[in-house]
């Protein structure tokens, strides 16, 4: 119904909306092959120079590590206690059911600058330290809420007549879960792991909060030093946070797809 | 081999009752249909059985012992589910042999069970197929063979058959029938299809509204409906209102639409005075041109002639109402728009108070 | 039912229950507390409730200026990010399966990207030796200082926040029934009419959830601002970063973000009410 040329017109201008989208990511990952030694724009090269400096700074290569083992156990934790709520929430009615599942999901609507503010208060509050320990539980909270919403919407995939079926058969509740559903709700689970920890990988408003001198992860060491500093050597060590997050993609576009991650279903063609 | 004990049992979810007071009781090897409208609880009734849900007060008892506070998964039943309910991401072969795991059997034996319970159902060859490369009818076979092969007390079928096209449908409702006869298994069918309940069932239970309206072998049910409700679901039935007047103390008219009968007072359940409804069955019925002697007849006029292949299903109006005639194919019938005679045997009809 | 299996729901939540009181409710209550609670350099948190600290924000001109702020950049931010993103959804639900994911990834794998590394990324673009210099430099336009101002900021924020709004759109369109618009059409609808008379309305709730999730991310957004706007650049993020974690005036701190947290609750309510009794309200409902 739209006429043809509206519809190129359109088309171009998504085209340009989505070089729009891509062109920071882009930009920073061509800069970090520069010859040179400053930044500039289109960058000389290639040269991988910078990405062996990287090696001499010892507090990237930390933070780094503090970055993957916060998240690592941000996002099995949060996966762990989201998979257990996410299948009372789904597979039972029980009394409080509504509200405990828009607290779980709250995180998602608080900005996280302030949970980090607020965190930060309540640790120093009971003179917990401010380490990884303290980032992972920050981390596991702002992921939780999508954790649980991934293995829910698997659950609700699966026909719980199957599980029904399952215990007809003589298995009992733990069996049933072990045989049946974990093996039928695993690319959701899949899907939660990978997208907790890079979310948590990324996070940059909790961790700015919870970051001390002794464990500081990585994106928040990237801003403190371009606070600084403007060489491509952080164009180097940001085109690594690409490199994980375009693992994590592939990843994930290959047991779920990138569209439904983000809670689109298959979108179907409306117009012609 | 059970035999299966309903006392009372009643299920309320919220402030609906779904199931409001059924009592039953099943021999062992018998195959009982439930049969109803959607919404009159024989799916819920099913789901007590299984144990998928506890009764609210009454007492399910499965050979004798009581259920109450038994899970489905010691209850030794087998379940078809409607959707089939297999396991999508285990073979044929590992889906029958999933209850006999559970149960500890040795390895050995659970493939030569498995084995068997495949060629009861003509699945022999399929072992190894995952279960998505299946068809629908393969797929019922499978959930069938799972159900039978760890030989449970009680099968238990929840509309096992809709989800299957026309044909398919009418053999297996005769191929379920078959394997339960020879395998001797205690069986309760649930399906809203009322051919296939009198197909396959040696007993008939009727629900309506969270109750048992009637139970009992397929002619039983079919010849003495307890009710207009009953009478209506199974097979077909003209439902003609009337009104009963006394004449003296051995005769009651009945006054119709059309014309009036006299029948032998004081029948069971039947008022001698006051609203009745009259059940006629089109198959009972011919047409004729005079009233008939020993017959019962309403005047009326051909409305519609429908050629039905074996049958010929004929309209008739009779005052304000439309009256089935259902004739052999082979009958002369007469053209729209005659007077005619609705003509019945007399006591053909079934009477019963206005609900 | 039995009393095992009525506790089973119950035992499966507790976990994740516990941590998000004790981690989430319990350090947002003390976080509410402390606002009002008196700082001072030498004396530290005074336990004694006062009103001050939310005082400065509404009363003094400076905070004040700074609420302003952060309001119009969000306000701003949303309209521009929902005219850049609205087509594109639109467009999403034309175009032919392979492009449709092609667009998709591009649009939407960013977010898998941290923020701060996009920003950097604009940085690179429009900062000094960046390609729109070096595209500007034959224009004889080399002056051009495009970084550290607000125009900086909310190109940022368009291009970080503009996958949301992609996202609640095409929600919003999938849920129109197809044979709709071939409808109204039939009905002698042109093209332009059928968009703006029909399919408008109906992503509505798209659009405006769209627009809010925007402006809260917008509103409390902190690396963009502080990266792209310069040391100069204020907004309420920098400020409760600054009081918190450089002047240690955690009450201050916490009155700026439950200032924050307020601001777009109310923005939230006032675009709900707004939807459910303006003109298209049966959109809604």
């Amino acid at each position: 119904m739209i006429t043809d040329r509206a519809r190129r017109l359109l088309g171009f201008y998504c085209a340009l909306a989505c070089a729009f989208s891509v062109l920071p990511v882009i930009g920073i990952v061509a800069e970090s092959f520069t010859a040179t030694d400053y930044i500039v724009f289109p960058p000389t090269g290639p040269s991988l120079k910078w990405y062996w400096a990287i090696l001499d700074r010892r507090e990237f290569i930390e933070s780094a590590g503090v970055s993957v083992i916060v998240a690592c156990g941000a996002s099995l934790a949060a996966t762990a206690l989201g998979t257990l709520a996410a299948i009372a929430l789904v597979r039972y009615r029980f009394f409080g059911r509504r509200p405990l599942q828009s607290l779980f999901l709250a995180p998602m609507s608080l900005p996280g600058l302030i949970l980090g503010l607020a965190l930060l208060q309540f640790f120093a509050d009971y003179s917990l330290p401010r380490d990884t320990r303290a980032m992972m539980i920050g981390h596991m909270i702002i992921t939780m809420p999508f954790a649980i919403r991934f293995v829910m919407v698997a659950l609700m995939g699966v026909n719980p007549n199957i599980e029904q079926a399952a215990r007809s058969l003589g298995a009992n509740g733990w069996t049933t879960f072990r045989l049946v559903t974990l093996p039928l709700i695993r690319p959701g689970i899949v899907a939660s792991l990978v997208f907790t920890f890079i979310l948590s990988f990324d996070d940059v408003a909790v961790s700015l909060f919870l970051s001390s001198p002794t464990a500081t992860t990585l994106p928040v060491r990237i801003y403190t030093y371009i606070d600084q500093n403007y060489d491509p050597l952080v164009t180097a060590v940001s085109a690594c946070v690409v490199y994980v997050a375009f693992t994590a993609l592939l990843v994930i576009e290959r047991k779920i797809g990138v569209g439904r991650l983000f809670g689109l279903s298959e979108v179907t063609r409306q117009t012609k | 081999m059970a035999t299966v004990e309903l006392i009372d049992v009643r299920k309320s979810f919220g402030t609906v009752e779904a199931v409001a007071g059924v009592s039953l009781r099943i021999a062992q090897g018998e195959f009982v249909a439930i049969l109803g409208p959607s919404g009159c609880g024989k799916t819920t009734t099913l789901n007590l059985l299984a144990g998928f849900i506890e009764p609210t007060s009454g007492e399910i008892l499965i050979d004798s012992k009581p259920m109450a506070g038994t899970p489905p998964h010691r209850r030794n039943i087998g379940v078809v589910f409607q959707s089939y309910a297999l396991f999508p991401h285990l073979s044929v072969f590992d889906n029958v042999a999933f209850g006999l795991r559970m149960r500890k059997v040795a390895s050995a034996e659970i493939a030569t069970r498995v084995r068997q319970a495949l060629d009861i159902v003509q699945l022999g060859t399929l072992e190894e197929r995952s279960i998505r490369q299946l068809s629908g009818g393969q797929q019922q076979r499978v959930a069938l063979a799972r159900a039978l092969v760890i030989e449970p007390a009680l099968l238990l079928l929840d509309e096992p058959l809709s989800n299957l096209d026309a044909n398919l449908r009418e053999q297996m409702r005769f191929e379920i029938r078959e394997i339960q006869r020879r395998v001797g298994i205690t069986t309760v069918f649930v399906t809203h299809d009322q051919s296939e309940a009198m197909a396959a069932a040696d007993r008939l239970v009727i629900m309506n509204k969270g109750i048992i309206a009637q139970a009992g072998t397929v002619r039983e049910i079919y010849t003495a409906p307890r009710d207009p409700f009953v009478a209506s679901f199974i097979g077909q039935a003209n439902v003609i209102p009337g009104k009963a007047v006394e004449v003296n103390g051995s005769q009651v008219r009945i006054e119709l639409p059309g014309g009036d009968i006299v029948v032998a007072s004081r029948l069971p359940g039947v008022p001698n005075d006051g609203s009745v409804v009259m059940i006629l069955r089109p198959e009972d019925l011919t047409l004729s041109n005079e009233p008939v002697p020993g017959h019962n007849a309403l005047a009326g006029t051909v409305k519609r002639v429908s050629f039905l292949g074996s049958t010929v299903n004929i309209g008739v109006q009779v005052a304000d109402q439309m009256i089935s005639v259902v004739a052999h194919r082979d009958q002369a019938v007469p053209e729209e728009g005659r007077p005619v005679y609705v003509v019945w045997k007399k006591a053909a009809e079934k009477l019963f108070p206005k609900p | 039912m039995s009393a095992r299996r009525a506790s089973v729901p119950y035992l499966l939540v507790l976990p994740a229950t516990i941590v998000f009181l004790v981690f989430f409710i319990a350090p947002l209550v003390t976080l509410t507390i402390n606002s009002f609670y008196d700082y001072g350099r030498l004396t530290g948190i005074v336990h004694v409730f006062t009103l001050k600290n939310y005082q400065r924000i509404w009363l003094d001109s400076f905070y004040l200026e700074i609420v302003g702020r952060t309001l119009r950049l969000a306000s701003v931010t949303a309209a521009i990010t929902i005219l850049v993103g609205y087509p594109v959804a639109l467009y999403l639900t034309m175009a032919s399966a392979r492009v449709r994911g092609i667009i998709i990834f591009l649009v939407l794998s960013p977010l898998l990207v941290s923020v701060i590394v996009r920003t950097f990324g604009w940085v690179m673009i429009i900062g000094p030796n960046g390609l729109l210099q070096s595209l500007l430099a034959p224009l004889g336009a080399e002056g051009v200082h495009f970084l550290h101002t607000e125009a900086a900021v909310v190109v940022g924020l368009v291009n970080v926040l503009m996958p949301f709004v992609v996202l609640a759109v095409v929600t919003a369109l999938q849920a129109i029934d197809p044979a709709v618009p071939f409808a109204a059409a039939s009905l002698g609808a042109s093209p332009w009419r059928v968009f703006f008379k029909v399919i408008l309305p109906l992503s509505l709730p798209g659009l405006l959830a769209g627009m809010l999730i925007v402006f809260s991310l917008a509103s409390s957004s902190f690396v963009t601002p502080a990266v792209l706007g310069g040391s100069q650049f204020k907004v309420l993020s920098t400020i409760m970063y600054q009081q918190a974690l450089i002047l240690q005036n955690w009450p201050f701190a916490a009155a700026v973000a439950i200032t924050l947290v307020l601001i777009v609750l109310v923005v939230v309510t006032l675009q709900t009410n707004l939807a459910e009794r303006g003109r298209f309200r049966a959109m809604f409902q």
